[in-house]
């Protein structure tokens, strides 16, 4: 029977790190997209906010998201490519940060609203959960997701890229 | 080998006076989940109700969301349906909700609905839970606006459900 929630491809980050998690050549035969990913970045920061590129583009992209440190809370909103916060180098060690980001109808020639959950902790007072609304106002189908790290992603980082199919 | 995660059902609305859109026939699956994407002609917060059932006093939601610039947070009591997004979905088609149904064939619990959704507008990101007051299986999804509008073409709805095992 034909799975109708299959994995694509997967990247595990190797000594050295990477740059960027680029998922190229995405099939256009299924009808959503799910990218879980547990990551941490290279940067002198607690945090940082990744980027992400649709078919190598950065531009086009607007952003909305609503967050809870445990100290604070907030909304921001913005045009251009941020991701969620992920756990940078200051942060404490061995965390890595679980997000995941749902695309509907990526392979259609419409705008593209998706979503991404996040969860970035750290054995300090600040913390961030997230919730982003994004929206990509390229009518184009996705046939490839990058997340740019900004410096490295570091080794250990995973990235898994799922098709969900309706049929 | 068993699916466990299996669509259900799909439906793209074609006709520009569709209000309602029916799912039934959920047997044997442990959750449920819901994509939504479209909008409305006359922007409306998207819903749903459950088994036919839109008696007011069946359903209470709480959610969060981000807009005007601030994040804010809300309760309804005593409805006759549950949300989807505490913000209206306008006519561009670009707002897209995934609602999750856990445990919706037991018998002996009130259902618990999660909804993450976003909006064209914005845009605006949001979290709803919905309680549904009854001890009954879900045995038919209902997808509304809550005023009534119209969906328009290119609406679409699936729902996959999702096996333990």
């Amino acid at each position: 029977m034909t799975a109708t929630f299959e994995k694509i491809a997967s990247i595990t980050v190797g000594s050295g790190g990477s740059a960027n998690a680029t998922f190229s050549s995405i099939p256009q035969t299924y009808t959503d997209l799910k990218l879980v990913a547990n990551g941490r970045v290279s940067q002198s920061a607690n945090q940082t906010n990744p980027g992400i590129a649709f078919n190598g583009s950065t531009s086009t992209f607007t952003y909305g998201f609503i967050s809870g440190t445990g100290t604070g809370y907030g909304y921001s909103s913005g045009s251009s490519n941020p991701i969620n916060d992920v756990n940078a180098a200051n942060s404490t060690s061995n965390l890595f940060t679980n997000f995941d980001i749902y695309i509907p109808n990526y392979a259609n020639s419409s705008n593209k609203p998706f979503i991404i959950n996040s969860a970035q902790e750290n054995n300090a007072s600040n913390a961030y959960v997230e919730l982003w609304g994004m929206l990509w106002s390229t009518g184009a189908a996705i046939t490839s997701i990058s997340l740019t790290s900004g410096s490295t992603w570091v080794e250990g980082s995973t990235f898994h890229l799922y098709g969900i199919k309706n049929s | 080998m068993a699916i466990t995660y299996e669509p259900l059902g799909t439906y793209t609305v074609s006709n520009e006076n569709t209000k309602i859109i029916s799912f039934t026939s959920f047997s044997g699956y442990t959750d449920l989940v819901a994509v939504v994407t479209g909008g409305f002609y006359n922007a409306t917060q998207p819903s749903f109700f459950l088994n036919g059932d839109s008696d007011w006093g069946s359903y209470s939601s709480t959610w969060m969301d981000g807009a005007g610039g601030s994040v804010r947070n809300g309760r309804y009591q005593g409805q006759g349906y549950g949300l989807i997004s505490p913000n209206s979905w306008n006519d561009t088609g670009q707002n897209f909700g995934i609602i999750n149904f856990s445990d919706y064939a037991s018998s002996n619990t009130y259902k618990s609905i999660i909804s993450n959704a976003t909006t064209d507008s914005g845009p605006y990101p949001n979290y709803s839970v919905t309680t549904y007051r009854s001890n009954s299986p879900i045995t038919s999804i209902d997808f509304r606006g809550v005023g009534y509008n119209n969906w328009i073409p290119g609406s679409k709805f699936t729902i996959y459900g999702i096996g333990a095992a």
